[in-house]
Parts: structure tokens; sequence; C-alpha cells
């Protein structure tokens, strides 16, 4: 066992303790911040690099050994999205330092953020139950704070949103949690899969479900995702980026351990549901983007959609389906962030988020548009972009297992995303500004964002140009999943 | 004046025109090089995402061989004329970095021999034909075209991937030529009829197919160049291609030769008659390019090789003379400012090198003798006569051919040479070198060829070998015949010449007729699909999304009963349930009438202090139950976080009373809506707690902790030694909650302070 183990809960936290007590010097502040988010990046990658190398990190804390006391254990699956986490955070950090819709600079902004990361690391190491219930509280509470950070009345009316539907699912994973106890006696995730057999068919059914739908609730999944579009456009840019990337993601993720690993082979009724409920998400999710005009509540209806096709690479679940979530949740981070970030440019530039109110962008700035155009074709999945590679493999498994519906779904679904892509191109790049006394704004400081959105780019032309790399590291991860 | 090019380079000066053109121009050298030095088919492959088992593979055979002479031949005109065209527009770099980027997808697609591959450059030719037609992007009918071809080619190309993927898994094998070989061996099932009518959709939305037509015609709001290169000479021949390409594993498949004639028939005969209803010269060229594109899928679904000699050639063929065509009608409207033809006339002294082009072309797309035009229809004829053809394709034929006539007489003759007195535009001019170079030595390829047939001798050889499997069958020579065909050509040429004296009577009353079909017509059926997204989009999102927390909270609450319930009774049988002897004593079931009690009366109350205290009950019952079932202490802090819960919050209500801001709540006491799902809540999640403890509980956690507590951890107190030694990371991030429940309170009250002061708070 390694120190580095407990990384990804200990570095944030410590940076959540650092940057609260610089909280009066911001200068300060911001370098604790830079540097706990650098340390986080560093240790993300050491637990990759050890994953890969089918080492993966794993401790049980206080040498209490599973199924006694609390397990960290971080697979190729986990150590990925560490990865991502950390990444995530740098980035949005580094956005920050633009004024692309910012916000407010409150002294408790950045302890909330690595409160996020913390959260969000701890979800994704941890291989106990309660224990990852845990660290969905420290996501809410500290997303809670950052809805109320800007003090609007909007935002206090979307915390208010997001506070009581997310506390229903916190409340019934509990309640699931209690069930799970009761019925196995175990929390750890070795041993709940070796009790899982044990269970009748139709009591682990019931089980799953109550896990299933606490985690489809923080995943944002039909019919349960109200809570997303209705708060996520009320935050401040690169905190919605790294919400966008990460919060749902750790529902996900969660349902992908569950009924992908920890609990495979999930009864067939439960993988049927969801895969219904997966297409039902990418289709409301999709209808709705198509349906507004204001930029990132297109992309918050997108997150919906998109979390409908990786739902549905888990529900088609086996290696194929796993490797196909591992693969299209990455690739989805990335390329979801980087879009938010890009809209808060076009903000920065035009003064709205309103598609209807702006427009000239691209003879003002050609690049920018050639910069929204890889995440945003890369989102609807035109190849060979990294999205083109998620879906490619989520039809192949859905068309082999005869699932035809769920193929053709998916594929209507990819014309509306081309369709509500375009829209913004067409509105915000193509148009004249509808305002012809319109001026772009004189002095910005766009640096920052710049180096942030062209990074997220080239990570994504990256992993569109070689994915193999990622392919074969997801498929690896999967075959280590639910055995 | 725009006419002198010289003057008007704007940003983009000779050296870089000239480079951007040597690209074409190097290609095509490459081309006809490696053409002539190497033996076809040639293949390389690379290894891309071996976890998928995608290769970069690329095959060149006769048919990748024409397509690419085509591409980069009239790619090297198109180039030399985009210079001249849009000589000091400022978008003329994009034009042409964007022009590259599309030669290199086309060049990509006919040459790659991997499925997924052939689909990635496919889509690229969607997007950047969508850039292109989107080309004047301040103009709204531009961007309207732009969207209206992405949408139907993305469309196309979504469906194209499923049938490919199911073709790939269907044969076992995502290569082409591999696929080509195995398909006619394997049995119809319904996956692979699937796949076809998947990629049959793909193809036609490419090729602007009849029901998926009137896009293009839509398309020619890009500048000539682009509408040229695109939508006349490579892009729309891809679909054309991609039949052609699969047609040897395709071929026997009924449904295959039927969706082709049938659909190629109609696109024929109703491009043509809708090229009757235009005036302005670039659309009727683009409905005539329609009919052509319909000509050419008949023709891939015909068998035997006659059928893919006339392919081969009709693909040449009429790259080089409708390409020069669009130029021709680009340089009028460069000259005069103007495409409608009513404004046209007489323009052969004006405009002298235009003209000539013009007639040229116009003589080959007429099917004149000494003209490739005239190969092709003779070979077209002695297709049809030897193979199986139904009358409806015989008759579209006729028609095409016929409209073909008066569509070239009307590009070719009429706005040169006749319509007198009507020209609006006085100072008619002709271009540059650089506007009438390349329509007049493509269309004199044209002519050459028609008067040398032999010099295409080897290439449509070549194309026919690729899309005939069995290759020793083909043998044919292109010669110049004046055999019974010349009399068919006679016929159809003398009724083109009725269409063309009659044309404008023949769209006046075509107008008419047509304005009634427009309202019926598939861009009015595509017009409504497309107001369907947004319209379908508001409704579900309006249902959806109301905006109410009371709905969202419904929706959500009776979500998670329905499905628990589904859950609980889809397997009822093997479900256990506890049994009524293991049941509680009194003071566990005291404790649970407490907290019944307190949450019915916390439900009943309106006054928010007697409100809270009812809710407090609940607490305390939790307390009482804990206290009964063994853990003391659990028991003592539930009993403290409560009363100092109820004490704080009662104390703020008391504050808010004093400035009479606690209102009672005005809600109705009587909701069935929410009783009803309050007790079915409740119901499905005692049902589920029920189940899950009916069986023996494994008592392996529980017993470690007891035994080790003293031992090891050194504490006697188990809670307590769970609390901060066996789950202490529990413990940890619960500490971290409330820490940062502070740091989160802090900006949420400030908040609240001015929020409240504000008003409206934005």
């Amino acid at each position: 066992m390694s120190a580095l183990v407990a990384a990804p809960v200990l570095v944030p936290l410590a940076t959540v303790v650092l940057t609260t007590l610089a909280s009066r010097r911001p200068t300060l502040q911001q370098v604790v911040s830079f540097v706990g988010a650098l340390i986080f990046l560093a240790c993300a990658v050491a637990l990759v690099a050890s994953a890969a190398i089918d080492q993966p990190a794993r401790t049980a804390f206080g040498s209490w050994v599973a199924p006694y006391g609390i397990e960290f254990h971080l697979d190729r699956v986990g150590a990925a999205l560490v990865l991502i986490t950390a990444l995530m955070g740098a980035v949005s950090l580094l956005f920050l330092a633009s004024d692309a819709d910012a916000g407010p600079r409150h002294p408790l902004l950045l302890p909330l953020v690595h409160g996020v990361l913390a959260g969000v690391g701890g979800a994704f190491s941890t291989a106990d139950l309660f224990n990852l219930y845990v660290w969905f509280e420290v996501m809410l509470i500290c997303a809670l704070g950052l809805f109320a950070i800007g003090g609007r009345l909007d935002q206090l009316d979307a915390s208010f949103k997001y506070l009581v539907l997310n506390l229903l699912g916190t409340l019934l994973l509990l309640i699931a949690i209690g069930a799970v106890y009761g019925a196995t006696g175990h929390l750890n995730f070795g041993a709940l899969a070796e009790a899982a057999p044990a269970l009748s068919p139709g009591l682990s059914t019931a089980l799953l479900t109550a896990l299933l739908l606490a985690f489809l609730i923080k995943a944002g999944s039909f019919p349960l995702y109200a809570w997303l579009p209705a708060s996520y456009h009320t935050l401040p840019a690169p905190v919605l980026a790294l919400f966008a990337g990460l919060l749902t993601k750790v529902g996900v993720y969660a349902v992908l351990r569950t009924v992908g690993d920890v609990f495979a082979p999930a009864p067939d009724v439960v993988m049927e549901a969801l895969g219904w409920i997966a297409a039902a998400t990418m289709l409301f999710g999709v209808l709705g983007a198509a349906y507004h005009w204001d930029m990132r509540r297109i992309l918050a209806f997108h997150i919906v959609s998109q979390i409908g096709f990786i739902l549905l690479a888990v529900a088609l679940a086996g290696e194929a389906g796993n490797a196909a979530t591992l693969f299209y949740t990455v690739h989805h981070i990335i390329v979801k962030a980087n879009l938010f970030l890009i809209a808060a440019m076009i903000w920065r530039l035009t003064g709205s988020y309103d598609l209807r109110r702006i427009g000239g962008l691209y003879r003002l700035r050609p690049a920018l548009g050639l910069l929204f155009l890889v995440p945003a074709l890369s989102l609807v999945g035109i190849p060979p972009l990294s999205g083109f590679w998620a879906k490619l493999m989520v039809l192949q498994e859905a068309l082999a297992q005869g699932r035809y519906a769920w193929a053709a779904l998916a594929l209507a679904v990819s014309v509306l995303t081309l369709y509500s892509m375009v829209k913004i191109w067409m509105e915000a790049f193509w148009k004249r500004h509808p305002d012809d006394r319109w001026q772009p704004p004189a002095a910005t400081r766009l640096a920052p964002a710049w180096a942030a959105t062209l990074g997220l780019a080239a990570l994504t032309l990256v992993i569109s140009l070689y994915p193999q790399w990622l392919l074969a590291y997801a498929q690896a991860a999967a075959r280590t999943l639910g055995g | 004046m725009a006419a002198v090019t010289e003057d008007r380079r704007g940003g983009l000066g000779w050296v870089e025109r000239g480079l951007f053109t040597a690209l074409p121009t190097l290609a095509l050298g490459l081309v006809v090089w490696k053409l002539a030095l190497l033996e076809l088919p040639l293949s390389v492959s690379w290894s891309w995402v071996p976890a998928l088992g995608i290769d970069l593979a690329f095959r060149v055979d006769g048919l990748s061989a024409l397509m690419l002479l085509m591409i980069t031949g009239v790619g090297t005109a198109v180039f030399v004329y985009a210079g001249g065209y849009l000589a000091g527009h400022p978008g003329l770099r994009r034009l042409y970095v964007l022009l590259s980027l599309f030669m290199l997808a086309m060049i990509g697609c006919v040459t790659a021999d991997h499925l997924v591959v052939l689909f990635m450059f496919w889509e690229a030719t969607s997007v950047l034909s969508f850039l292109l037609v989107g080309f004047d992007h301040e103009r709204t009918d531009s961007r309207k075209s732009a969207q209206q071809a992405l949408m139907i080619t993305g469309t196309g190309g979504l469906a194209l991937l499923g049938g490919f993927i199911m073709l790939g898994q269907a044969s076992g094998t995502y290569v082409i030529s591999e696929i080509v070989d195995v398909l006619p061996s394997l049995a119809a099932t319904p996956e692979l009829t699937a796949a076809l009518v998947l990629i049959l959709i793909g193809a036609f939305t490419k090729s602007a197919q009849f029901p998926f037509h009137f896009w293009l015609p839509n398309a020619m709001a890009a500048p000539t160049p682009v509408s040229a290169y695109l939508h006349s000479a490579t892009m729309v021949k891809l679909g054309v291609y991609l039949l052609a390409r699969l047609d040897p594993g395709f071929g026997e498949w009924p449904l295959w030769e039927w969706g082709l004639k049938g659909a190629g028939s109609i696109t024929a005969a109703w491009g043509m008659v809708l090229a009757l209803r235009e005036r302005d010269l670039k659309r009727i060229l683009a409905w005539s390019t329609v009919a052509t594109l319909g000509t050419l899928v008949t023709l891939v679904g015909l068998r035997g090789e006659g059928a893919t000699v006339a392919v081969g050639t009709l693909l040449l063929a009429h790259a080089l003379y409708k390409a020069p065509l669009f130029f021709v009608a680009g340089n009028i409207d460069h000259g005069t400012g103007t495409r409608v033809i009513d404004h046209l006339g007489n323009l052969r002294h004006a405009m002298p090198w235009t003209a000539a082009a013009a007639l040229l072309a116009g003589a080959s797309m007429a099917g004149m003798p000494l003209s490739f035009g005239y190969v092709v229809k003779d070979v077209i004829l002695e297709a049809k006569s030897a193979g199986d053809v139904f009358a409806f394709a015989k008759a579209a034929n006729t028609v095409f051919g016929a409209v073909a006539v008066a569509v070239a007489g009307v590009a070719a003759v009429r706005v040169f040479w006749r319509h007198p007195g009507v020209n609006e535009t006085c100072e008619a001019h002709e271009g540059g070198p650089a506007l009438v170079a390349p329509p007049l030595l493509l269309a004199l390829a044209g002519i050459t060829l028609g008067t040398f047939p032999f010099f295409a001798q080897e290439l449509i050889a070549g194309a026919t070998g690729a899309m005939t499997p069995d290759a020793e069958a083909v043998a044919f020579s292109l010669a110049l015949e004046f055999g019974p065909a010349l009399l068919s050509l006679l016929a159809t040429f003398a009724v083109g010449v009725v269409v063309y004296l009659l044309w404008d009577p023949l769209h006046a009353r075509f107008e008419r007729a047509a304005r009634r079909v427009g309202r019926i017509g598939m861009a009015a059926q595509f017009e409504r699909a497309l107001s369907w997204i947004p319209r379908s989009a508001a409704a579900s999102t309006r249902a959806l999304q109301t905006g109410r927390l009371p709905a969202y909270v419904a929706l959500a609450a009776g979500t998670i009963v329905i499905a628990l319930a589904a859950a609980l009774v889809a397997d009822w049988p093997s479900l256990y349930w506890p049994s009524a002897d293991g049941w509680p004593g009194g003071g566990p079931v005291g404790a649970c009438a407490l907290i019944v009690f307190g949450a019915v009366a916390a439900v009943l109350q309106r006054d928010r202090l007697v409100l809270l205290l009812a809710a407090g009950l609940v607490g305390y019952g939790s307390g009482l139950l804990f206290l009964f079932t063994g853990a003391p202490d659990v028991a003592y802090t539930q009993f403290t976080v409560e009363t100092v819960f109820v004490i704080v919050v009662a104390s703020v209500l008391l504050a808010l009373n004093r400035q009479h801001r606690a209102a009672g709540l005005a809600e109705p006491l009587w909701r069935p809506g929410a009783f009803m799902l309050a007790v079915g809540f409740g119901a499905a999640v005692t049902a589920l707690l029920l189940v899950a403890t009916a069986g023996s509980f494994d008592t392996a956690l529980s017993q470690f902790f007891a035994e080790r507590s003293v031992p090891d951890a050194y504490g006697r107190n188990v809670v307590n030694v769970i609390l901060v030694d066996f789950r202490a990371l529990d413990t940890l991030g619960e500490i971290t909650v409330v820490l940062l429940s502070l740091i989160a309170a802090v900006p949420l009250l400030q908040a609240l302070r001015p929020a409240r002061d504000k008003g409206d708070g934005a």
C-alpha cells in the first residue's frame, strides 16, 4: 500500500483547508489553489500509471482489512476518472483567471471548488458503499455553496431546486444502502460481490432498483433530471464546466460500478429497464436542447442526452458495453466542459448567452469558430473525432445484441444533436449581430480562457486521432470489472 | 469593375493563389503518373485502431482511378476558376482552404477500402459542404440552404453508419473489397436487408435521389466554383460511387436492383421536369444534375456489363460537360450580375469565349455526334437494349434525353445567341483568363474524347472491370459509331428541340401546376419535419421542465414509487417476507408509533412553530427506537441533536414572528395526489426494507467489531470505535461535510441579505 491511494481525497481536502486559511489573501490563495490542483494531477497520473500495469493502488484505512474497514481501490476505471477529475479541476481553475463569465470572486469560491474535487475523487476511489454515500454528501454540500455564491435570486432559486431534488436522491441512497447492508451484512464492494449471488432474484432486483434510482437522480437521467436544467445555467462558467463534466458522471460511474461490477451480472429485467431509461434520457434531453436558445441551457440538456448514451452503454453491459462506458465518459467530460467554456468566451465577446441576441462571431474571431467546431462536432459524433469512436462502440454493441430500437434512437438523437450544434454555429458565428451598432468589447482578458479551451480541444484531437490508447485502456478496464 | 480580376486581387496575392492551385494540379499529375506506371488495383493499409479492428486501408482500382481523375482534374479547373471568380473577395483564402480539405476528403472517400474509413471521409465531405454552401454566411438563404444540405446528408450519413455496422457484422469484416467478395454467398437475413436499406438511404441522400432530391438545387446558394465542384462533378457522385462499389456484392438482390432502378428513374424524370420550372440558369443546371444522378443510379441497378460501361462513361462525360456549364453560368453571373434567363440574351458579342465553351459543353450534354456525350448515349442505349429494362426506365430515359437537349439549348444557345432585346444589363463583359480557360479546356476535353473515344477506353475498361465481378466478361470498345443509335438520338433530339423552343410556355404552364405540388412536395415535407423538431421539443420540454419544484419532486417521487413497486412485483414469488412471530416487543412499536404520530401531525399543521415541534417528535421517536434496539449512545446523540435543532429553529421562527414575517403555510390541507404519493412512497420503502431484512442477517461485521474492539482498537464502546477507528474515513468525510457546510453557508447567508434588499436580485 502506498500513501498515493488516498491522494484523490487528501490532496483536495488539504487544499480546501489551505485555501480557506488564505482566504484573505487572494493572490496567495490562488497560488495555493493552483499548486494543489497540480499536485492532485500528478498523483492522478501516477495512479493511472500503476493501474495500467495491473498494479491498482488499494489500501484499507487504519489497516482494518476488507471487508471490515473501508477500502480505497483504484482500478483502471477509477484511476482514469480520477485523472480526468484532476484535469478538469486544473482547467477550470485556469479558466477562472480569465474574465469570461468567471463570476464574482468570492474568497470561499476556491475552497468550495476543491471540496467538489475531494468529493468526486473520493467517490471514484472508494470501494465501500457507505463511504461512497459520504462523498456524495461532500459533493452536494459544496455544490450548494457554489450555487449560492453569486447571490443572485435566480441562483438561490436554482440552489433550492438542486438541494431538494438531490436530497431526495441522497435519502433514497441511504435507504438503499441500509437495505443492502440488511440483506447482505456488507458494505465493501468485494464482499458485496461475493454475497450478491446468494440473494434471491427478486430481492436483488429490488435492492438494485433502489440503488440505481438514487444514482440515476445524481446522474440526471430521465425522468429524474429536472434539477439539472433547472439549476446549471445559473452557475459561473468555470464552475459550470466543472459540474457539467464531473457531477453527473459520478452518478453514472456509480451505476456502472453497481450493475457492471459489484452486482454483475445484474438481473435482466434491471438491465432492460436501464436500457429504456437510457433511450428516453437521450431523446428527451436532446429535445430540451432543441427547444432552448440560451447556450447554457442547450448545453445543459445535452448533458442529459449524452448521459443517456453512456447509460445505454452501461445497459448493454459485457466487456464491450463497459469499455464503451469508460471511453464515452472520458470523451464526454472533456468535450462538454470545453463547450461550456467556449460558450462563456462567446458571452464575453458578444455580451449574451441568448443565441437570438448574438452573432457576427465568425467575422470577429474565426479561430474561436474553429475551436468551437472541435468539441461540437465531436459531441455530434462526426468522425474521426472522439465522439465518433464512443458512439461507434455503443452502436456496434447495440446492433450486435440485436437492440435495433436503441440503435435507431441513438442515430435519431445524433441527428438532433447535429441540429442543435448547427443552430449554435449559425446563430452565434455565421449570422450578423442583430444589433448593427454592436461593438466587440475593447479589452478582454481571455488568454487563460484560450489556454484552457485550446488545451481541452487538443486533448480531444489526440483522443480522436489516436483512439487506440484510450480504447485499449478502456477494454482492459472492462475486463477487470465484474470478475 | 468585377471583370478586371487583376485589379481586385484583394487579400490573396498571385503567389498564394498559385500555391493553392498547385495542390490539385500536383495531385492530378500524381494520379496520371501513377496510373501510367502501376498496375491496378493498388492497395495499402496501416493499422490505426486495432482495438476496434480499424485499419487505414486504401485500395485504388479502376473505378477509384476514374473518380480520382475527375476529382483532381475538375479540381484543378475549379481552383483556377475560383481564383478568378472570387478575386478580391476577402473569403478567398477560406474558400481555398475548404476546397483543399474537400478534395482530400473526396480522395479519401474513393480510395478507402474500409467501411469506417470511408464513412469518416464521407462525413467530412458533408461537413465541408455545409461550410462551403454557407460561404456567404451572412445571407439568410445561404445559411438555410447549408443547414438543409447538412441535415439531409447528415441524416443519411447516420443511416449509412448504421448500415455499415450491420453490413460489417453480417459479413464478418469491414474491408470493402472482402465484403464485396463475401456478400453474394450470404443468406438474405433481415439484418442484411436492413443494412441494405440503410445504405441505400445514405447513398440516395448524398446523390440527391428521390425522395431526397430537393436539397441539391437549394445548395446553389454556394459560390459557383463550389457548385461546379461539389454539386456537379464530385460530391454528389459519391452516392453513385458507393452503389457502384457495392453493386458486385448486392447486385443479385431484387430489393437492390429495383430500389436503384425505381428511385433512379423517378429522379431522372422528375429532375428534368422540375428543371422546366426554374428561371435561374444555375438551378436549371442543378436539376439536370439531379436527373443525371438518377440515370447513373438506374444504370448501376441494371444488370449486365453494358450498364457498367455506361456508368463509367456517363460519370466522366457529365463531369466534362456539367462543370463547364456551371462555369459558364458563373461567368454570366459575373459579367451581367444575373443568372435569370429572362434577362439574358445575345451574350455572344460580349462574352465570346464563354459562348464558345458553352457551345462545346452544351453539344456534349445534348449528345451531339463528335462529343463524348454522344458516346455516352450510344453506350446507354446498348446497355438498355441489352438489359431487361422495365418500361418506366425507358420512358424516364427518353424524358431525360429530351430535356437534356433542351437544357443544353438554354444554357448554350438561348442566352448567347437568341432572346434579343430583353437584355437589361448593357455592361455585360467577358471575364479574365482564369474564368474562361477552365470551362473551355474541360469542354474541349469532352469533345476530344468524343472524337477519339479510344483515349478513354482503358480508363473506362478499368472502371468497368472494378464494377463487374468477373472481369474477363467485359469486352467492349469505345468507338465512334453511327449505327441505329443515331436514329434514336435523332428522335430524342427532335423532341428536345421542341421542348427548347416551347420552354417559356411550358414553364408558365408548369409553374401553375407545380405551385400546387410545392405544398405537398418533398421540400415542404422536409421543412415540416424540420419545424417538427422545435415544436415537439417545446411540447415535451414544457411538459417535463415546468419550472415548478413541487412538480419536479412529484415526478421524481412518483418514479421512485412506481419503479420500486414494479421491482418488488416483478419477481414476487422469490421474495421472503419477515415471519410474524419475529415482531419486536412493545418498546420499538411504541417508538414507531411516536414517529408516525409526529409525521402525521406535522403534515396537518399550518403554523410553522407547531409544525416544527411535531417534526421534532419524529426525531425523538427515532431516538427511542435506537434506545430499544441496543444503541443507547446513538440514542442520546439523537436526542441532543433533535433538541438543539428544535431550539435553534424555534428561536429563528420566533424572531421572524416578531417581525411578522412568519406567515402560516397557505397550502390546502388535503391534496389527494400528494396523499397517494406519500402513502405510496412510504409503502414502497417499507416493503423494500422488509424484504431486505427478512433473511438471516450476516453478522460477520458486527461480530468482528465486537471481538476486536477491545484487544485491537483499545476501546470499550463499539459504536465509538467504529466511528473513530474501524470506519474513521466515513467520519472524516462527515466532518468535512460539516466544515464545508459552514463554508457554503457563508456565501449563502451573504447572498440572502442583498438579494432580499435588492428585491429582484438581478
